[in-house]
């Protein structure tokens, strides 16, 4: 179906012009300084009301370290070392994100592991069962079902 | 009076399921199967005081009877009444009470719907199984979680009432009891599932039967979990839904693999694979309720959500330790001579579809779980303290909600067995000019970024396809191409799309501003003008109510701080102008301290929220159509067609030449799973 | 070849050892599948491995609301704490050393810091000679009109700091109220206590300190 298959490619050639578009007009990551502030903000939690960022939450000590965020964005510190201060003060457990390396990477790789490892286990099973052979119903199957055609008095 | 007739259900709750499981279990293990027939009474006894004590403890709610401890650490006589009503499972005692009172209601209905084969082992065992899940829980009840200890009230006394974040919203009233559903609705086909590995039944015949009861805790789980983010919403005051919170993510792993299933089990009706698999799913998830339900109620993790620390945390995961061991007993001693030789021949077909759709959502579930636990882990074993939080989430979950939506655009339109090329090419050509048409308007929108786009892209084709679908099963029968479990799945994929697309954008494109306003100033955020007008203080029968009259774009809101009398942090009250493109959230941050002063508001713009609630509500819709049967298959048409012929069985569906594919030009016939298999009695 | 049975539309029993008393367990034959691994038993056996380790680690936790966290200024010199108090002066910590400084952060919304209130009216009162410790509180997250009503309201003399940015919280990384911090003589952070004081506590803390030190 020619017709058809050039539909495909005009499909294809608009979805990938579009999408190009879309993503490239972007310009990537906003490296602005608010939005560094703000993914900042989303990565430390709040030692008062745990279980919130503090990009999320109102109470004092959010504040207090929003102002330190910025502060140290404006000083020059790095991503990491406002973390680290940050993990020095409160614990290491009011940063949300965790590490890549080491034990807390294991939270990262384990998931990925587990599904990769599922799709290939699929795969060979696909692989052991196209080296089986199909069942084939053998004569006496095939009395069998006959017989329960009859019985139940199908048409055939 | 109330505390005493509330303890006696309990007490005779407990003394009847104890003698439903020994009874039960006398007459199955002896084969004596009369005494199965005795299981009914039992079931029927259970909800009998389930409901005595759940009328106990409203009506002393309702009388404000401060002599039972619960209502005098939770009630108040200035709690407005719907509140008060569902001030019983505002708190921890009174939610295991709530979870009875639904356990032994499934119970007795399960006892009722197979009245008539009472004394099939089958059904036996089931019964057996959940009045020993009744005996826990009535157990929770007088050992402790007793929701009715004694209280001394001093004269005068008055309640503190429940939780203030409690009072805010009427959702109160109808999160839990649908989540509850859900959760204890999970337990029907996890103690069929028991009994079936028991009596080593594997056949198809307890799966039909089950089903519904699935499909709809299912549906209920799906449907609560959303109200709770909608209440999240509309109450917590950071303009978000989600915010991966332990208790969140313990509610959501029973639903992924709830939904794992839903699709797998399609494969053992058809070819009667996966046998074992899909025991194995029901199982984890009735698991993954009761370790939810511990999450929520230990204490081990920090939640806004979690109740009050108590001494039941033990209780619970030993609940949990047995279940888990049972569950995997049963299938380590019967699950390799019950599983079934089936093969699958290709895996461009709607059965490699259904494999890929439960490895995605088993991995989405391993990531969730893994996640919440992970920081556990890690102190047990390495003493060190970490957290795992929302970036975590969104990162891992990101790419896997993306496969899922692909795999939602092709597999409705893959045939069972095999697939060709050619095939796929024919059916998905309007599908996948949907999706360009969706990327389309989002471009032009001004949606930009990889993530987004492709979510919006695949969300149309998504939608696509499960449109096709449904136009093409009405066209061949009319109204009833809108029920039965195929099309109303299709509904239902057309409300999960609809959410995906909601998360992408309301994610994605959100901007959020802190504004300090004089009465009468105004200022403009994302395009919309929010102008402060003044404030108004109301007070009602439970607490202060301090307004702000804020005009966003003309249209009046009201965001609010609430002030209750127990004294403690002020609790907000958000006011969201919603519209189909945008919501507009305002929230009061800080009251100026005359009347005349400036007030603290942040706003948040965030597109297309209110799909997330309306995508829901087409969910519940395809569910409900789902419930409903189709038109029921005749007996004699073989499940599959062979490849490449057309039916040689003539039926009054298909065309002039025994064709049955939609279009017309006799290739691989439609999917025929519209239709009912005929109930196999067992 | 295999058999598959079904529940009720078989006419016929099959005829094998191992089917139950309705015909309906699948049983393999040898000759399917040669090499049968017995996947349900292993699976089942790891899963219950990993099931056993983590309930016994579930089984360990303490609840989270009961740790107490180490405060990493904990035998650190005392942060800078400076600033305007609520009756319009100043107060700055450096001025006091040489003497025990108790710091104490609190609010007014904060039901157990209103219930540890007397204490620390008690223990100023107890400390007004020179050389005493000297008691200081921080508003944390407070309106300083609410603060100022509330001392009226319930006594108290002593220098209450105001932290609008929040940052001397920051810099004793407060995470909640109450939280009271001892600062010993020498300048240095020795003691943090949460959830509200009574005078003998803190009594108790310093005398314990200085038998240590054996001053």
């Amino acid at each position: 179906m020619s017709a058809r298959r050039w539909g495909w490619l005009a499909l294809a050639v608009l979805v990938v012009g579009v999408f190009g578009y879309g993503v490239l007009d972007d310009g990537g990551r906003d490296g602005s300084v608010a939005a560094r502030a703000q993914r900042l903000e989303e990565s430390v939690m709040c030692p008062t009301c745990r279980g919130q960022s503090i990009a999320d939450s109102d109470s004092s000590a959010a504040d207090g370290i929003r102002n330190y965020i910025r502060t140290a964005i404006a000083e020059g510190d790095s991503d990491g070392e406002i973390r680290d201060y940050l993990a020095g003060q409160y614990g290491d457990d009011i940063i949300l994100t965790p590490e890549r390396g080491g034990w807390q990477g294991l939270v990262w790789i384990l998931p990925v592991v587990a599904v990769l490892a599922a799709f290939v286990g699929i795969g060979l099973a696909f692989r052991t069962w196209r080296r089986q052979k199909s069942p084939t119903a053998s004569d006496d199957d095939r009395a069998l079902v006959d017989r329960a055609l009859h019985d139940t008095g199908a048409a055939t | 009076m109330n505390a005493a007739v509330g303890t006696l259900g309990v007490v005779l709750g407990l003394v009847a399921s104890i003698g439903g499981v020994a009874t039960l279990g006398f007459g199955l293990v002896r084969r004596r199967f009369e005494l199965l027939l005795v299981g009914r009474t039992y079931a029927w006894l259970t909800l009998l005081c389930a409901g005595i004590s759940f009328a106990a403890m409203e009506r002393a709610l309702i009388t404000r009877d401060f002599s039972v401890r619960y209502v005098a650490e939770n009630g108040s006589s200035t709690t407005p009444a719907l509140y008060n009503f569902a001030t019983l499972w505002a708190a921890l005692e009174g939610s295991i009470l709530l979870w009875v009172l639904v356990l032994s209601g499934f119970t007795a209905l399960v006892a009722w719907r197979f009245r008539s084969r009472l004394n099939d082992p089958l059904v036996g065992w089931a019964l057996l199984v959940m009045l020993a899940i009744c005996i826990f829980f009535f157990g929770l009840l007088l050992g402790p979680a007793n929701p009715f200890r004694s209280f001394d009230p001093p004269a005068g006394f008055d309640g503190p009432g429940p939780n203030p974040l409690l009072q805010n919203h009427p959702l109160m009233a109808f999160h839990p009891p649908i989540l509850y559903l859900g959760y204890v609705g999970f337990s029907v086909p996890f103690a069929f599932a028991l009994a079936a590995l028991i009596t080593g039944r594997l056949g198809e015949g307890w799966l039909l039967e089950t089903r519904r009861w699935t499909l709809i805790a299912w549906g209920c789980l799906g449907i609560g979990i959303l109200l709770g983010a909608w209440w999240s919403y509309e109450v917590l005051g950071w303009g978000g839904y989600w915010a991966w919170d332990p208790v969140e993510n313990a509610s959501l792993l029973p639903w992924l693999t709830g939904t794992a299933y839903i699709h797998s089990v399609m494969m053992q009706e058809r070819r009667g694979m996966l046998r074992v698999w899909n025991l194995s799913l029901l199982c984890a998830t009735f698991c993954l309720t009761i370790l939810g339900t511990f999450l929520t109620r230990s204490g081990v993790l920090d939640s806004v959500h979690a109740f009050t620390e108590s001494p039941i945390g033990p209780w619970l995961l030993t609940f949990f330790g047995v279940t888990v061991a049972v569950s995997l007993g049963l299938i380590a001693w019967r699950g390799d001579r019950l599983r079934s030789p089936g093969r699958i021949d290709s895996p461009v077909s709607r059965e490699g579809a259904f494999l890929a759709n439960n490895v995605l959502f088993a991995g989405f579930a391993f990531v969730v779980l893994l996640g919440t636990v992970f920081p556990l882990l890690v102190e047990a074993l390495n003493d060190e303290q970490m957290s795992v939080g929302r970036p975590y989430f969104d990162t891992m979950t990101m790419p896997l909600g993306l496969l899922l939506l692909f795999l939602m655009a092709i597999a409705p339109v893959l045939p069972w067995r095999k697939a060709s090329g050619e095939l796929l090419s024919q059916r998905l050509l309007w599908p996948a000019w949907a999706g360009a048409g969706a990327l389309v308007v989002a471009v032009v929108a001004g949606a930009r970024g990889v993530a987004p786009l492709v979510a919006f892209g695949l969300g149309g084709f998504a939608g696509g396809a499960a449109v096709r679908q449904v136009v093409l099963a009405t066209r061949r029968q009319g109204w009833r191409g809108l029920v039965g479990r195929t099309n109303g799945g299709m509904v239902v994929h057309l409300g999960v799309v609809m959410i995906a697309v909601a998360l992408a954008a309301s994610g994605s494109y959100d901007t959020e501003r802190e504004l300090t306003l004089e009465p009468g100033q105004s200022d403009d955020v994302a395009g919309h003008t929010i102008t402060y007008r003044g404030l108004e203080t109301v007070e009602e029968s439970n607490r202060t109510v301090t307004k702000a009259l804020v005009d966003v774009d003309g249209s009046e809101q009201a965001p609010a701080l609430n002030q209750f009398p127990n004294g403690s942090q002020q609790v907000g009250t958000p006011s969201v102008d919603t519209s189909p493109i945008e919501d507009v959230y305002v929230s009061l941050l800080e009251t100026p301290d005359g009347d005349g002063g400036a007030v603290v508001l942040r706003i948040i713009v965030q597109p297309l929220v209110v799909w997330l609630w309306i995508g829901g509500a087409v969910m519940a819709l395809g569910t409900l159509l789902a419930i409903f049967p189709g038109r029921r298959r005749d007996p004699l048409r073989p499940v599959s067609e062979r490849i490449g012929e057309p039916a040689t069985v003539p039926s009054s569906t298909s065309g002039p030449n025994g064709d049955t594919s939609s279009d017309g030009d006799g290739d691989e016939p439609e999917p025929d799973d519209d239709r009912e298999p005929v109930e196999v009695p067992v | 070849m295999a058999h598959v049975t079904d529940d009720a539309t078989t006419s016929e029993p099959e005829p094998s050892d191992d089917t139950d008393a309705d015909g309906d367990a699948v049983e393999l034959d040898a000759a399917d599948a040669p090499r049968r691994v017995r996947t349900a038993l292993v699976v089942s056996v790891v899963l219950a491995v990993l099931a056993v380790g983590f309930v016994a680690v579930l089984a360990t936790r303490e609840p989270a609301t009961n740790r107490v966290a180490d405060s990493p200024i904990l035998g650190e010199a005392a942060p800078e704490l400076d600033g305007e108090t609520l009756d319009g002066g100043s107060f700055d910590i450096a001025d006091h050393e040489g003497q025990w400084v108790v710091v104490n952060f609190f609010a007014t919304w904060c039901v157990p810091c209103r219930q540890e209130h007397p204490e620390l009216v008690r223990f100023a009162e107890a400390s007004g000679d020179e050389g005493d410790p000297v008691l200081v509180s921080v508003v944390y997250d407070d309106d300083p009109d609410d603060t100022r009503d509330y001392f009226a309201e319930n006594g108290g003399e002593w220098p209450v700091v105001l932290d609008p940015e929040g940052s001397i919280a920051l810099d004793y990384a407060v995470s909640g109220v109450p939280e009271t911090y001892l600062v010993a003589p020498d300048g240095m952070v020795v003691s943090k206590l949460t959830g509200g004081v009574t005078q003998g506590g803190l009594d108790a803390a310093m005398a314990e300190w200085e038998a240590r030190v054996g001053s």
